[in-house]
């Protein structure tokens, strides 16, 4: 009998501290192709797992720079260049004038930006994960934590991790079928 | 005091939750709960009043402007009242949400989702008012630069068009705001939902979030700078409609603090329309739980400061005139407090400045029948405030001959009921089908005072 194909090997945990502890585990084991699902933001877990995020926000500043000059630059080419008015004798460039649209504008870019960079970064939207197959995951957005290693981890091992996940408490231990 | 002591220690969550009873409890009111008669009622009512914004606009764009109070001099009537009415509650909630964020106020953590909704809807009512009160309705996109066979282009240099810009862009960040705050709920809806089209439908919605903890840390990262820029947006939006007014010449409009009046205004609005919305819903759910009286008393405490920040511009308005010494600015204000409206201007004192002060007592503010219509009050006297400042300071123009007593039509009371219908109807949809209260961040608000217990 041939097995299917393996997404990974995933452990079920009951409290964010046991997850924390599970991941830091895998981690000290040398893999590196993991990932936790718990149904809040658990900080602990964003340094072992998620790394710094550098990209994003420098990503957002440049969206919010795009804007800033999109805004500033649209109105000073078409009140400057295009249809000039003379308003009592004020220069053209009445650039405090355009402060407010501009900074509008900037903010729209950086929040739509983010927005948008979000839902890529994250792969986002999708159907569901080879995760969702597995029993109980519709409580990881509830109240329970998974912690998956993936099958392309170089270091994985089907027996040696679930001894790992069993040794870290692990409620439940599921094969994930890609 | 033994009840301040209370107040206290009060926990922003009742102990005995858990995060499951957190995500069952408010998740079942969207997804198992049989839809309770005040609801229908509710809504049936609400919707009501939206028909009768429809009609109103209806005959508005079919008959024109002529069926509404205004004339000149008072060219802005009840639209532009309504407008600057509905944009400070908008405004609000986006303050409770987004700048108490910032400062991680645990009392946001409950209420934040009906602040940030009643912003969305808020911000609709508010858009539709300078529209309506376009002549041509049907022209509004003149206000858009976008190349034209005219060959020309919008005045970048007035507040009026700043204003279409700043409401334009408010409305696009907050939709996004919200939304983006909403995924992890939604997904917990689908995670949850009984049957297929509802699995399908917030299945939908969550766009695939399963919580991964990549995901999580990004959400944070973005979720921050989101609220980072959406603070200061909003301070901009409300100071860009107190310009509208400031960049006039008219006396009672031409004041260098109107900006930053405004935005206590706005604040304050939205502080009493939270209350307005969560005491009732508090109670109709039961979600005492959740919304517990930590978080009442924060917001009275909240509202009473905003209110008294408000309160000092009212007292600057009336001092500067006199200050200044200009002669139409005083006779301004003397028109304001003895003339046709007085009766508003000493209505929006009475329910704005003189009433809240209750709320400098614990036990009153714990009061939640004595709260919710102080909360009314002011919500009543924001508008009265409006009203005051678009209409007492233009019914006596520069020349006498013009002077024109303002009072609204039929249709004017119409538009403002139906503005109302239109914010209520989306406020119960939001109440049957929508996670009311935001499930992730109360869990970790949970996992956190059970750490701390």
């Amino acid at each position: 009998m041939s097995t299917p194909e393996l997404y990974g090997i995933a452990a079920e945990f009951t409290t964010a501290e046991a997850v924390t502890a599970a991941a830091r585990h895998i981690k000290n084991a040398g893999f590196r192709r993991f990932e936790a699902y718990t149904p809040m933001p658990v900080e602990a877990l964003d340094e072992l797992i998620a790394g710094k995020q550098v990209a994003l926000p420098l990503l957002i500043f440049c969206f919010g720079c795009i804007g800033f000059l999109v805004g500033f630059f649209m109105q000073y080419y078409l009140a400057v260049v295009d249809y000039p008015i003379n308003v009592g004798g004020r220069p053209l460039n009445s650039w405090p004038a355009f402060g407010p649209i501009t900074f509008e504008i900037t903010v729209v870019f950086a929040v739509g930006g983010a927005f948008l960079a979000w839902f890529i970064f994250n792969r986002l939207p999708r159907l569901g994960t080879p995760l969702s197959a597995i029993p109980g995951f519709e409580r990881a957005t509830i109240d329970r934590y998974f912690l998956c290693v993936e099958a392309s981890d170089p270091r994985f091992d089907r027996a040696r991790l679930r001894w790992l996940f069993e040794r870290c408490g692990a409620h439940r231990i599921a094969e994930v079928a890609a | 005091m033994t009840l301040l002591a209370d107040i206290r220690e009060a926990p922003p969550v009742e102990p005995g939750q858990n995060l499951a009873t957190v995500s069952n409890r408010v998740s079942d009111i969207a997804l198992r709960m049989p839809t309770p008669r005040w609801w229908w009622a509710g809504f049936g009512a609400s919707f009501l009043l939206f028909i009768i914004l429809c009609i109103a606009a209806g005959n508005l764009f079919v008959s024109g402007i002529g069926i509404w109070g205004v004339n000149i001099p008072v060219a802005w009537g009840f639209a532009l009242a309504n407008y600057v009415w509905w944009i400070g509650v908008a405004s609000g909630g986006t303050i409770i949400s987004a700048l108490f964020f910032i400062t991680r106020s645990e009392w946001r953590t409950a209420v934040n989702r009906v602040a940030e909704t009643m912003t969305l809807f808020a911000a609709a009512a508010a858009g539709l008012m300078p529209i309506f009160h376009l002549g041509r309705q049907g022209l509004f996109y003149w206000l858009f630069p976008y190349p034209n066979v005219m060959g020309i282009w919008p005045q970048f240099r007035s507040p009026l068009l700043w204003d279409f810009f700043a409401l334009l862009c408010y409305i696009i960040a907050s939709i996004l705001f919200w939304y983006i705050g909403l995924l992890p709920d939604w997904a917990a809806l689908r995670d949850r939902a009984p049957t297929r089209w509802q699995q399908v439908f917030y299945g939908t919605l969550a766009c695939g979030w399963t919580g991964a903890a990549r995901h999580w840390k990004r959400f944070r990262v973005v979720y921050g700078i989101m609220c980072a820029f959406m603070a200061p947006m909003v301070m901009s939006v409300h100071s860009i409609v107190g310009l509208d007014f400031a960049g006039g010449l008219t006396p009672g409009w031409h004041s260098t603090q109107f900006p930053p009046y405004f935005v206590f205004g706005a604040v304050y609005s939205g502080f009493a329309t939270v209350l307005f919305l969560v005491l009732p819903i508090r109670r109709l759910y039961r979600l005492e739980a959740f919304i517990t009286e930590y978080h009442i008393n924060a917001l009275a405490k909240m509202m009473l400061a905003t209110g008294l920040m408000l309160t000092y511009s009212y007292a600057l308005e009336a001092f500067m005139p006199y200050y200044s010494g200009n002669p139409y600015d005083v006779k301004q204000i003397r028109n304001d407090f003895f003339d046709l409206y007085a009766l508003q201007y000493w209505g929006k004192i009475l329910f704005n400045v003189v009433i809240p002060q209750l709320l400098w007592f614990p036990r009153l503010r714990l009061n939640e029948p004595l709260l919710f219509l102080v909360s009314v009050g002011i919500i009543f006297g924001m508008w009265l405030e409006r009203y005051v400042i678009v209409v007492s300071s233009l019914y006596q123009d520069f020349m006498p001959s013009a002077w024109y007593f303002f009072a609204g039509s039929l249709w004017d009371w119409l538009t403002l009921a139906g503005s109302i219908g239109l914010f209520l109807t989306g406020i119960f949809i939001f109440l049957r089908l929508v996670p009311i209260i935001a499930m992730f961040e109360m869990r970790e608000l949970v996992h956190r005072e059970e750490g701390a217990g």
